[in-house]
Parts: C-alpha cells; sequence; structure tokens
C-alpha cells in the first residue's frame, strides 16, 4: 500500500503583527494548495523565484498581497515540494490563510519538529541534527505517554476523563447497533441529545483551550487613545518597569511600539498605537484601518482617556476597538483635576454584544483604575450603579501611581480573575486535538439531523481518535472492550 | 508413493476450497486433501453466508473471483439485507442457505475443476528444507512433492469437543481430528495457541410449536452476492433457486437462566475445563447468563437449516453443558416446550497458529512456500476463513508463477484489514470481522465491491473479462454521472438530506437513463464526498507515508538508537514488514516509530528501494 504523503502546513513566522508573515507548505500538494491561494502565479513557476501574488479567499475576494517562493522538490529545506507565501504579518490574515490551505483534505497542520523531521527523512540534514530532533521528538511523546499512563494530571485528565467516557459509550452503543442489529437494537435511540450534550462538553473544552495560547504564546494588549491621555508615558512605564522586559523596539507595523515583558509567569507583548493621535472620525482612513486591525486582533485593549474626557467619548473610543475587550483607564492622575469622564453611562455600552465583559473607569473618584465589569444586562445604567467601585490605585505613567493595580486588573482580565486553568496548559498538539475533537463533535450533531447512523458513527469515533491523543487510549483497541461489556452478542 | 503438485492446499473448509479453485483457477496443479471428501465444504455451524462486515467480505471475494458467494446464492433459502436504513457502508446481504445444497454446491465446483484433484487422507507433516518448503507426508506415508503448501485445517488440530463432562477427540461432530501436523509445525518451529469455539443443539423441526414464536420472513427485494448471479437476473432467470423457508424468533425466560445456574457445576466452560479462550461476541448460552445476569430474556432465532431439512438451527443457544441441561433449558423457551434434540450443541478447542507469525500474503516468516489460512490464524467465520484462503491461493500461485504478489491497502478492501490486522496485531480470542475495524468504512461499501476490487481479480487471472467489463462500465457511468450533476449544480441539491436522486431526476427529460446500480452509487457519492474525506484525512493522519518503509528482515530492532526494551519486545515479536505495519502494533508508541524510521533511513542512506509498496 503506498499512501502519499500528506501535505503539510505551517506559519514560519510567530503568530504576532510583524511586518511580513510566512506561511510553509510542504509536500506533494504544495504547490497545488498554493495556487489555489495565488491563482495568479503560473501553472509551473521557476523554482526559487519570487512572485508578487494576490492571495484570494475561496470566493476570489483580495486577502493580501505578498511574494509566492516555490522550491522544487528535492531542492528544498524538507526534500519535498515548498511553497512559501510571504504575507504581511497581520495575525488575522495568516490565520485566513492558513485556514484556506486547511480547506484542502490533502493538507493538515504540520506536528512539532516534523518539517525537520522530513527534512532528515528525505536527507536533506546529517544525522547530527537529525539524532536532535528524533530524540526530542521522543522526549515529547514519551512524557505525553507516560503522562497517560500514569492519568494525565489534575483538572485536565479529569475533563478529559468526562468527555470521553460517556463518548466511549455512545461510540459503543452505535457500533454495537450497526456491527449487531438483532442484539443491540434500540441502543441508538437517544444518538442526537447525547451528541448534542457531549459537542457543548467538548466546545467548554476547546474555548479553555483556547485560553492556552496566552500561556503559550503569551497575550497581547495595546494601549490606544487620544493622543495626550498619557498612554505613551504609561506604556514606557509598564514596559521600563519590568526587569524581565524582554526586547522594545519601534513597532514594526509603523504604526504601533511593541515590547514584550513577562507579568507574573505570563508573557505580554505591549503595543501602543501611536499612530491614533487624534479623535476617531479626524484622522486619516489608512491610519485608522491600520489601528483597528491590531486592536481587532490583541486579546485586550486598554484604552487610556485623558480625565476631562466624556463618557460619550470613551463609548466612541471603545468602539474601535471591534470585538476585543476593553479596559478603560484614566491616565495622568498626576495632573488632572479629581474628575473622571463627564456625564452618565453611555449609551452605547447597552450594545454591547452580551457576555463580553467591558471595563469602564466610572467617574466617582478620580484618577482611578478600576475593573468593573459591565455585567451584560438590559440595563447598563442600573449594572453601573449598583457596583460603583471603591477608590483604586491611580494611574501616572511619570509618577508610576496605580501601575501596579494596572498591571493587576489587566491579569485579572485576561485570565478571567483566576489563574491559569490546567485545562489551559496544554501543548498545542494537545490543543490541535482537542479541536479536532470538538469539530468532530460539531460534524455528528450535523449528521445526526442530516445523515446516517454510520456517518454519525464515523463521526464520533473521529473525536474518540482525536481525543485519544491526548488520553492516550486507542480507539479500535477500546472500542470492542466497551462493546462487549454493554451488549450481550453472539449465536 | 509419491506425487508431485505445483500446489497442495491442507484441508478442504471455507478457506481451503477457495485457497484450491484460485490455485487451479490460476494455472497450476493443484492437490485438495481433506479428511472425508463429503464433507468438504461443510457448514459446521449456523447455515447462513454473509451479515454484517461478512456480505462485505462475500462480495470482495466475488470481485476477486472468489467462489462462495455464487454458492451462497444458489442455495440460498432465505434473504436479508441488514441495516437498510443505517447507511450504504454498514448495509449487508445475509442469506441463509438450505445446508446440503451449500456443501453439495460447492463440492461440485471442485470435483469438476481441472486442475484441482481431491484425495482423501490425513496429512501427518509438513516437509521443509532450509526454510523451504517441500511438499507434505501423507498419513498412509505418501509423499507429496510441491512448491507451495496451504495449510487450511479449520478447527481440527488436535481438535477435543467438549459436551457437559464427556470430551471426545474431532474437529466437528462425526469427524476426526488431525494429529500429527500440529506437532510438525512445532518442530518447523512455529508458536501454537488454543481457542475454542461452541454451535448450539440442532432441534428437530417438527417438535417445535411454530404459532407460539414470532414469524420472520426474508425480504421480497432479494439481493445476490455474485455477479453472476445479477447478470442471469437481468437476463430474467429465476431467482432465487430454492424455495423459502420461515425462520422464527423467539427468547429465553428466567427459567431458562435459572436452570442455567443451578448447573453451572456440570459446565465444562465453568469447571475450568475448557482453556481455550473463546470469542467474546459468540459467547455460550450460559456465559451470556452469568456475565449479563440482569438480562431478563436472551433472543433466538430459530433457522430451518433447509426447505426440507428436518433440522432448525437456534441461534443464540450455543452451549457445551451435559445433554439433560441442554434438553431441559431449551424446554423452557416458548415454542419449544416439547422439543426433541438431533444433535447436542458442543464446544470444541482446537490449536491455532498465532498470525503474526505471517508475512501480509499469508505466507509463514520462518518456511517459504507454506501458507497459513482461516481458523488455523485464530479466525472465527465461514466468510473471515473463505477470505483467507482466496487470499492466500492467490498469493501463493503468484509466488509459484514467479509474478509479483497482490498488495491491496487497508483503503481497498475490508478483506485487506482482515490480513492486516491478522499478521500486525495478532489475536487474543477468536477474530470476527467488523466493519468498524476499518478506518475507511464509509469507502468499503458491499455495493462498491466490484468497483473496488474487480480490476485485481482480473489481472490475478480469476475474475473473467465479462464481469471486469460490467464493473468498469458501472464505475464509468457513475464518475460521468457524479461529474454531470456536479457542473449543473444539482450536486449541492442532491447533498440535502431528503433529496434523493429519483426526486432530482423526476421530471427532467435532460437526465440520462440510468439503472439504480449506478444511481444509487452516484447518490452515495455525492451525499458522502464530505465525510469520507474527513475520514481520508483522520486516516491519513495515522498511517501517513509510513507503508512505503519496509524493515528488512535481519533488521536488528535492538539496535535502534533510544529504543525502549519494551518496545524492541514489541517489535521483535511482531517482526512487522513495514513501518506501518509497524505503527498499527498495540501499545506501540509513535515516538518509537519515528525512532524506528531514523535508524532505518540512517542504515538505507539513500531513498532507493523503499519507494514500493510494502509485501
Amino acid at each position: 500500500m503506498m499512501l502519499p504523503s500528506a501535505t503539510i502546513v505551517a506559519l514560519a513566522t510567530a503568530p504576532a503583527a510583524g511586518a511580513v508573515g510566512i506561511l510553509r507548505v510542504s509536500g506533494p500538494a504544495a504547490l497545488e494548495v498554493g495556487r489555489a491561494l495565488a491563482p495568479g502565479v503560473p501553472e509551473v513557476p521557476t523554482p526559487r523565484h519570487a512572485y508578487l501574488a494576490t492571495f484570494v479567499d475561496a470566493a476570489g475576494g483580495v486577502l493580501d498581497e505578498g511574494l509566492f517562493l516555490y522550491f522544487r522538490a528535492p531542492g528544498s529545506f524538507t526534500g519535498e515540494d515548498v511553497v512559501e507565501l510571504q504575507a504581511h504579518g497581520s495575525p488575522r490574515l495568516l490565520r485566513l490563510l492558513l485556514a484556506r490551505t486547511l480547506e484542502d483534505v490533502r493538507v493538515r497542520p504540520a506536528l512539532p519538529g516534523e518539517f525537520t523531521r522530513r527534512a532528515f527523512l528525505n536527507g536533506r540534514i546529517d544525522l547530527t541534527r537529525a539524532e536532535a530532533v528524533a530524540d526530542l521528538v521522543a522526549a515529547d511523546s514519551e512524557a505525553a505517554v507516560r503522562a497517560a499512563a500514569a492519568g494525565l494530571s489534575g483538572a485536565l485528565a479529569e475533563r478529559i476523563r468526562a468527555l470521553e467516557e460517556p463518548l466511549r459509550a455512545l461510540h459503543a452503543d452505535l457500533e454495537g447497533v450497526l456491527n449487531f442489529p438483532d442484539e443491540a437494537e434500540g441502543a441508538d435511540e437517544d444518538a442526537g441529545a447525547r451528541v448534542a450534550a457531549l459537542r457543548s462538553e467538548a466546545e467548554a473544552l476547546r474555548a479553555e483551550v483556547g485560553r492556552g495560547r496566552l500561556v503559550r504564546q503569551g497575550a497581547r494588549v495595546a494601549l490606544y487613545g487620544p493622543v495626550n491621555a498619557g498612554k505613551s508615558t504609561l506604556f514606557n512605564r509598564l514596559v521600563g518597569e519590568d526587569r524581565a522586559l524582554v526586547d522594545a523596539e519601534p513597532g514594526t507595523t509603523r504604526d504601533a511600539l511593541e515590547a514584550r515583558v513577562e507579568w507574573d509567569g505570563l508573557g505580554v507583548t505591549l503595543y501602543d498605537t501611536a499612530g491614533l493621535r487624534e479623535a476617531p472620525g479626524r484622522v486619516e482612513a489608512l491610519g485608522i484601518a491600520r489601528t483597528r486591525e491590531l486592536l481587532a486582533a490583541v486579546d485586550l485593549a486598554v484604552l487610556v482617556l485623558p480625565p476631562e474626557a466624556s463618557w460619550e467619548e470613551a463609548a466612541s473610543w471603545s468602539r474601535e476597538a471591534g470585538g476585543t475587550p476593553v479596559l478603560v483607564v484614566t491616565g495622568k492622575c498626576d495632573v488632572a483635576p479629581a474628575s473622571g469622564p463627564r456625564g452618565g453611562v453611555p449609551e452605547s455600552l447597552a450594545s454591547m454584544t452580551p457576555g463580553e465583559a467591558v471595563f469602564v473607569v466610572p467617574a466617582k473618584a478620580a484618577h482611578t483604575v478600576t475593573a468593573m465589569p459591565v455585567v451584560p444586562s438590559t440595563d447598563p445604567l442600573a449594572a453601573a450603579e449598583t457596583s460603583l467601585p471603591s477608590p483604586g490605585p491611580r494611574v501616572s505613567g511619570l509618577t508610576g501611581e496605580g501601575v501596579e493595580g494596572l498591571r493587576t486588573s489587566v491579569l485579572a482580565r485576561l485570565w478571567g480573575g483566576g489563574t491559569p486553568s490546567a485545562v489551559a496548559l496544554v501543548s498545542e498538539r494537545h490543543a490541535d486535538a482537542l479541536r479536532r475533537t470538538a469539530e468532530a463533535l460539531d460534524r455528528a450533531e450535523e449528521a445526526s439531523r442530516v445523515s446516517t447512523l454510520e456517518v454519525l458513527s464515523g463521526e464520533v469515533g473521529l473525536a474518540l481518535e482525536a481525543l485519544g491523543e491526548v488520553s492516550g487510549t486507542s480507539v479500535s483497541e477500546a472500542l470492542l472492550d466497551t462493546l462487549f461489556q454493554r451488549f450481550c452478542i453472539g449465536k | 508413493m509419491e506425487l508431485r503438485y505445483d500446489i497442495v492446499v491442507v484441508g478442504l473448509g471455507h478457506a481451503g476450497c477457495e485457497a484450491a479453485l484460485a490455485c487451479a483457477r490460476m494455472g497450476l496443479s493443484t492437490l485438495g486433501v481433506t479428511l472425508k471428501r463429503e464433507r468438504a465444504a461443510v457448514m459446521s455451524c449456523n447455515p447462513a453466508v454473509g451479515g454484517t462486515a461478512k456480505g462485505h467480505l462475500v462480495r470482495e471475494m466475488d470481485a476477486l473471483g472468489g467462489q462462495m458467494g455464487r454458492v451462497a446464492d444458489l442455495a440460498g433459502t432465505h434473504f436479508k439485507t441488514l441495516n437498510p436504513s443505517k447507511g450504504p457502508a454498514v448495509q449487508a446481504t445475509r442469506i441463509l442457505c438450505d445446508r446440503d445444497a451449500y456443501a453439495a454446491g460447492m463440492q461440485a465446483v471442485l470435483f469438476s475443476e481441472p486442475n484441482l484433484t481431491v484425495l482423501e487422507g490425513e496429512v501427518a507433516s509438513v516437509v521443509a528444507e532450509a526454510g523451504q518448503v517441500r511438499g507434505v507426508v501423507l498419513g498412509d506415508g505418501t509423499q507429496v512433492q510441491a512448491r507451495a503448501v496451504l495449510l487450511t485445517t479449520g478447527t481440527f488440530l488436535r481438535a477435543l469437543m467438549h459436551v457437559g463432562e464427556q470430551k471426545e477427540v474431532g474437529g466437528r461432530l462425526g469427524d476426526d481430528a488431525a494429529r500429527g501436523l500440529s506437532e510438525s509445525l512445532h518442530a518447523l518451529g512455529f508458536t501454537l495457541g488454543r481457542f475454542k469455539t461452541g454451535t448450539p443443539a440442532r432441534l428437530s423441526r417438527d417438535s417445535i410449536d411454530w404459532d407460539a414464536v414470532a414469524p420472520q420472513p426474508g425480504d421480497t427485494d432479494v439481493r445476490p452476492f455474485s455477479w453472476r448471479t445479477q447478470v442471469e437476473m437481468t437476463r430474467g432467470q429465476p431467482f432465487p433457486r430454492q424455495p423459502a423457508v420461515m425462520c422464527g424468533l423467539t427468547a429465553t425466560t428466567q427459567a431458562t437462566h435459572q436452570l442455567l445456574r443451578d448447573n453451572l457445576h456440570r459446565s465444562p466452560l465453568f469447571q475450568g475445563d475448557i482453556v481455550g479462550r473463546g470469542p467474546r461476541y459468540c459467547p455460550s448460552l450460559e456465559d451470556k447468563v452469568v456475565r449479563f445476569a440482569a438480562r431478563e430474556r436472551h433472543q433466538v432465532f430459530l433457522e430451518p437449516e433447509g426447505p426440507t431439512s428436518k433440522l432448525v438451527y437456534p441461534a443464540g443457544l450455543s452451549t457445551s453443558m451435559p445433554a439433560d441441561v441442554q434438553r431441559d433449558f431449551l424446554r423452557t423457551i416458548p415454542g419449544l416446550s416439547r422439543v426433541e434434540v438431533i444433535r447436542y450443541g458442543y464446544a470444541v478447542e482446537y490449536d491455532f497458529a498465532p498470525p503474526t507469525q505471517l508475512h501480509p500474503t499469508l505466507e509463514t516468516k520462518a518456511v517459504a512456500g507454506l501458507y497459513f489460512a482461516g481458523q488455523l490464524n485464530g479466525t472465527s467465520g465461514y466468510e473471515e476463513a473463505a477470505f483467507q484462503g482466496l487470499w492466500a491461493g492467490i498469493q501463493a500461485a503468484l509466488k509459484v508463477k514467479g509474478e509479483p504478489a497482490l498488495i491491496l491497502g487497508r483503503e481497498e478492501a475490508h478483506g485487506a484489514v482482515l490480513v492486516d490486522d491478522l499478521v500486525t496485531k495478532g489475536v487474543d480470542e477468536p477474530f470476527r470481522m467488523f466493519t468498524s475495524r476499518s478506518e475507511h468504512r464509509l469507502k468499503l461499501r458491499e455495493g462498491n465491491a466490484d468497483l473496488r476490487l474487480a480490476r485485481h481479480g482480473h489481472r490475478v487471472g480469476l475474475l473473467p473479462k465479462e464481469a471486469l467489463e460490467r464493473a468498469e462500465a458501472r464505475a464509468h457511468a457513475v464518475t460521468q454521472e457524479v461529474a454531470r450533476i456536479k457542473r449543473t449544480g444539482l450536486a449541492l441539491r442532491l447533498k440535502r438530506p431528503e433529496v434523493s436522486y429519483a426526486q432530482l431526476a423526476e421530471g427532467r427529460e435532460d437526465f440520462p437513463v440510468l439503472t439504480p446500480d449506478v444511481t444509487g452509487e452516484v447518490e452515495v457519492e455525492v451525499k458522502y464526498e464530505g465525510y469520507i474525506a474527513q475520514a481520508e484525512r483522520a486516516a491519513a493522519r495515522e498511517s501517513e507515508a509510513s507503508d512505503r518503509w519496509r524493515i528488512p528482515e535481519a533488521f536488528r530492532f535492538a539496535d535502534v538508537r533510544g529504543l525502549g526494551s519494551e518496545a524492541v519486545e514489541k517489535l521483535s515479536a511482531h517482526r512487522p514488514g513495514t513501518v506501518g505495519q509497524a505503527r498499527r502494533i498495540p501499545g506501540l508508541t509513535p515516538a518509537a516509530v519515528t525512532l524506528l524510521l531514523v535508524a532505518l533511513k540512517r542504515g538505507k542512506g539513500a531513498r532507493g528501494d523503499q519507494e514500493q509498496g510494502c509485501g
């Protein structure tokens, strides 16, 4: 049997905002997949030649312009056909491009170290390097196997088991009905409801794991607001005070300053959107667009307002962040009079999407930073009034006053007030497996309504298989055991 | 006396029949040796062919040029399509046969096959020199020289039957056991294990109160297994050939269960007299009563063994209790209150050869030219046995003829999954095929077995041109129509669950006239496209590329850098032929597989011969 190698894809650059983002595709379908994104490139491109290309979405809409490079096997890093797409370094754009390549069934995300492994297998790198890689891979998987054997510790193991056991029982019931129509008759009766419940559970797990990205890759926080709010001073204070500062350099996006810091063990990339110098609506469209894109991509936007800003202004600035949660602070407390934003709670807050906690600074105690969630409610005014906070630490970039409090608020917001859960702390590989579990259950849920039992059971099996990569259980081996425990089968 | 044949097939059960016919039809002089000529192709247990996954195997054999489907068609008395609404891939045909007509039908084919000689006798030993098989020696001292030997001895090796406290030597009621062969295999270095299986009592048809059981008629829409039968039907020839039989459904009662519990001390199973492991999917009734104590009843299907047969097979009542207990518990079952037993149920213990000792061609690793197939490999079921027989027959014939082995991937046939699971994972209970063993189930349907396999069957010389052309024409029609409705955008409508192809075509004059076996496939292909792609993706993730990597026979797993001792042990025991097989060994970690790959690559240097498929 000869199954061709799958084509693999991964971002070759960090999934953060940068000048350039590189998507690397390797494998037999690389050229075809690359050309699907960049149809303007010739069918047989010259290897190692940089083409200026337009990247398009499935409907042919333009996503971005960038470079297309083709390396023909075996003259590439991996020894296979490789295509590199160099696009602008917007995380959202890169995610879109990545998702586009994964639409092709021949493509899957690369495993950790897989490009290197292929490079070795195809004789592109030498033994010394390859053994280092092999040892790495071995160490990684053996730790995983040990963890699986010992039962993954703590909360994650508990959650995985809570999902896996009913999932396995459901799979056995469905396969029982399919393989032993007489003996297992009726075991699939409430399959739809069971799938739906398991799907919600998997979704919840996936959402938590999504937060785990903050641990693995760090969180992104942007400061924005009008220029005279003391935002840049605050940025420098947040960065400068930190001894674990990794690097601070002029923003590669041209419009933002960027610095990476580490707070309580959590990596945070701070952006100062220096480009927004005016109130929204008055600046040039391009600047706004870029800032909006950055704000939409970060995990938290900190809106720094001058002490004299009104509620209306606060609301108007908040809207600029799109779907990203906003933390509003009043800067320059060292110079400002004891008054906060004037006016009432902005009406616009009432139109916020339910479920999105928004932090605002109410006017009462001047210069205070408070982290008060506006509970999504039909009556934001009431919510704000009933939970008026006591005076908090004051914020001043100049004196450092209130900075510690702001940092606590930011961390609290990123972690929902708690510490990272064990569930969130899974590896990329496990996160990917949990994602596939949830996706398979999505499809299973759909199949329970629109397709046949064998398809439903197949998708449940795929969900279990993906989950098994985390728990270390093999589906095929466990299935028969469960099946025979649950049904009395035989001639 | 000395005889000389190209190939010797030892045992003419379901595996042996397919093996012998395949070798003979592929042009080799073939000798089939059986203990009793008139017992060839006997259905030892239930009188049915097919069922879930098993029907798939029969269809696949038919597409490769096997015989079982055709014989079952002609002997069929009760036809049933299982899982009619659970999806096309798990839909399966089951044909209840006239037990005597089945054996007679197969024997007629065997005895008239030009290149095949059937000899009555017992094979005492297998002769091998320097790792190459040379032939066999019969019980009477006759030496038979052969270039390949196929052992398809079923449950007959050191077979021991149990009925209650009584033990009797024999592989099947009324038949002897094969004694010397086990020792001969030991001497050649093979490991043997012990399994058990069982069969229920046979009941007198006239003593059953048929009014007290629920009638179970066969389907009116009769679907045969074989392409030959389908061709005959389209030409208007009458089918089925046998008169229909009516089956019945009843169930055990609390009284049945109590009686069994009270007599467990007389059960050879529970007294530890039986040491061989039995199949979990085919437990004896006493086993069921103990393991599922809470169950109030267990279904019993009453299946007449032929239109005029006096015997009824009670499916669900396999047992090895003493005769008096059997009679008493049977009479607690509604409809059986006055039942007469014609033959009592029994358990049989037998030697099997753990199939990890085999190459994927079913040739033994220890002795070139020697092949094992069927229940000897630890499987259960006529269809599983027959497929292996056909497979081993094809491979042995190809090898003798100096042609490359037939290679089928797991994504091509359930039969390939069966063989791969056997030789890669081994067995720890009698192995039965399930559709869930295949990660490509949605693709491996009864309905497309010919589309998947006919070209292979024709290439090896077993499937006639007529059948190949038929499959090709259908494949072409399906491809054309799928392409057409995709082009016109109608495929999107067909993907909707409530839309059938017939509805799509209704009132449309621009639609081609197509037969149901074409439109059915079109419908499945369009509706399942997305799900199949998902399954493919997951399967590729599993086995990607690794089946290309052969592991040399002399490879020393202990020398692999970084490989743990447990992994070395597992690999040395299984001796996988490819990295893909290694990956499927139970309990072998992905890390171990990666290390193995690296070591293989290091040993090889260039890519070179790695591009060939696995054996």
